[in-house]
């Protein structure tokens, strides 16, 4: 028993501190960016005499990487973690390319502008870091969302959903600690992401992984 | 009654029959104004002639291999034609007696001509009476599993006439090249309907595609078909006028499958319909030169002096609508 004791009070004694982010309650607004999404090729193809195929021209599709806006809400759950609901909304472009037409050697860009929508949950978990200084809260985060895209003119929704991995930092630009102020800190939000997406805009149907990254300000009472 | 019999020639000549809006469809005039060809009742009963044998298909090798050909058709799930075989008969298919008949004649003069098919129209109400088709047993012919090299095969062609006597047209969603001595090749087609066959000894004809698909089933639609698919409709202009004949092909980028029609009246409006749900990307073209008989009548001024265009937006096509007001513009060669 004293052994194990023991053990416990050594591994508490090396562990970094983690500063509390004052304030329980947290919004935030401010600009997101998603990374391109390939939706695959498919050939425009004829079929031959001996059941081969003989290509008219071929097409390679891509949701393009688009900025936008995101805003979220934030609530204390522990010392160390937040619970937070977000909403973002970008335009992306559709983009398929036509290449190697037999009778249009130019080839051609054609597109669309998606309208996108992602309403989503997750957690952000404070880390301790040794380079973090007072004003510097290094997080870790992951969430799920509902994915909605319209395609031009509103005519066609495509749902799916959307899990995300990443971290960032929250750089405290103000903070009071005094109990009777309102506002208690605020500061930017800066974090990165992998972003998983199911269904939606998808032509194969399969998972599809892009990056995306957000800078926000935000405000904690 | 008042009776025409309009014929058809599926194979290397005219459709002498107006071109419907959408699509190319069959359609005939009534009264002054213009009427789909179409079954009214269904399902079609067929007769096949008992005269029908040749060396190397026996009559109940072509019931077989035309059998094949019509349930084919009938199979497709968006489509409501439906037909039945009505037994063998002693006439022979041309003649006017009331049935829908298929079977050999032999025409040696029609060098050119595998199978035709005709209609018996009642012009006073637009109804189709009778459709007959004819395959010319001067040349040779299979019904083969695999094919027989040298042999055109029965059911790949029975295919083609089967969806004239449904009421389809032409299909451009081909490439031929000129042949010596005459006539064209097909290097590639990916519609039954498209006017010419293939050579002889292959059986790749014996498929229906997204565009024979489309087009039955927007003659027929059945079960959900208007609600689950969509159309684009528009015009095709070149110098600021309307062009007429316009191939436009509506490419779907998610499964890579094509369904086309023609601007299809001064206007140079088109329309296609049984568009799956999505992004489409549309790319019109014009005709060889050579083939615009093949389609339209030659009276029809085809126009066929300009490049091939994509429209610069992917045309988004909703399950149940129709994207309409689209325009795309070529311009000379």
């Amino acid at each position: 028993m004293a052994a194990v004791l023991t053990a416990m009070h050594v591994t508490t004694a090396h562990a970094q501190p983690v500063n509390a982010v004052p304030g329980r309650l947290e919004f935030d607004a401010g600009i997101m960016w998603a990374g391109a999404q390939p939706l695959g090729s498919h050939d425009a193809n004829l079929t031959t005499g001996t059941g081969s195929t003989l290509r008219l021209f071929s097409s390679t599709s891509d949701l393009l990487g688009a900025a936008g806006f995101e805003g979220g809400v934030a609530v204390k759950v522990t010392r160390t973690v937040d619970a937070r609901v977000s909403m973002s909304y970008a335009k992306p472009q559709l983009r398929t390319r036509v290449t190697n037409d037999s009778e249009n050697s130019a080839g051609a860009n054609v597109s669309e502008v998606v309208q996108q929508y992602v309403v989503g949950g997750g957690i952000d978990w404070y880390v301790a870091s040794r380079r973090s200084g007072a004003r510097i809260r290094p997080f870790i985060g992951g969430g799920a969302a509902y994915l909605r895209q319209l395609h031009e003119g509103a005519t066609l929704v495509a749902t799916g959903q959307s899990y995300d991995v990443g971290g960032g930092v929250k750089v405290l630009l103000a903070s009071r600690t005094r109990p009777r102020q309102l506002m208690r800190a605020a500061g930017v939000r800066l974090d990165a992401r992998v972003v998983v997406r199911t269904k939606g805009i998808t032509f194969d149907g399969h998972r599809s992984i892009v990056p995306a990254a957000a800078a926000s300000l935000f405000v904690r009472f | 009654m008042r009776r025409i019999i309009a014929t058809l020639l599926a194979v290397f000549l005219t459709v002498p029959a107006e071109p419907a809006f959408a699509y190319l469809k069959f359609g005939t005039r009534v009264n002054g104004r213009q009427v789909t060809l179409k079954w009214m009742q269904t399902p079609v009963r067929y007769f096949v002639s008992s005269r029908s044998a040749i060396p190397g298909v026996s009559v109940d090798d072509f019931q077989a291999a035309v059998g094949r050909a019509f349930a084919q058709w009938q199979a497709v799930p968006t489509s409501a034609i439906a037909y039945q075989f009505g037994g063998l008969t002693a006439g022979l298919p041309g003649e006017e007696d009331g049935l829908s008949t298929l079977g050999f004649r032999n025409r040696p003069e029609l060098d050119r001509v595998l199978a035709s098919t005709n209609f018996l129209v009642d012009i006073s109400s637009g109804a189709l009476l009778e459709s007959d088709i004819f395959f010319n047993s001067s040349f040779s012919w299979s019904t083969a599993a695999a094919g027989e090299l040298g042999r055109f095969d029965l059911e790949s062609i029975a295919l083609h006439e089967i969806g004239h006597l449904s009421g389809l047209g032409h299909s451009a969603l081909g490439e031929t090249e000129l042949r010596e001595g005459g006539g064209r090749r097909v290097l590639g087609a990916e519609a039954v309907m498209f006017p010419i066959a293939f050579g002889s000894g292959t059986i790749a004809g014996r498929t229906l595609k997204a565009d024979d698909i489309a087009g039955i089933s927007d003659l027929y639609p059945d079960g959900d078909f208007n609600s689950s698919t969509g159309s684009i409709s528009g015009t095709v202009t070149k110098d600021g006028q309307p062009i007429f004949g316009a191939h436009i092909v509506a490419f779907d980028p998610a499964t890579g499958s094509m369904v086309a029609t023609f601007s299809l009246n001064a206007q140079g409006q088109f329309s296609i319909n049984g568009l799956s749900p999505g992004p489409h990307v549309v790319r019109v073209e014009p005709l060889d030169d050579a083939e615009t008989d093949s389609f339209f009548d030659q009276s029809l001024a085809v126009d066929i002096d300009f490049k091939v265009a994509f429209l610069d937006r992917l045309v988004v096509v909703a399950a149940g609508g129709d994207r309409g007001g689209v325009t795309a513009t070529v311009s000379r060669k």
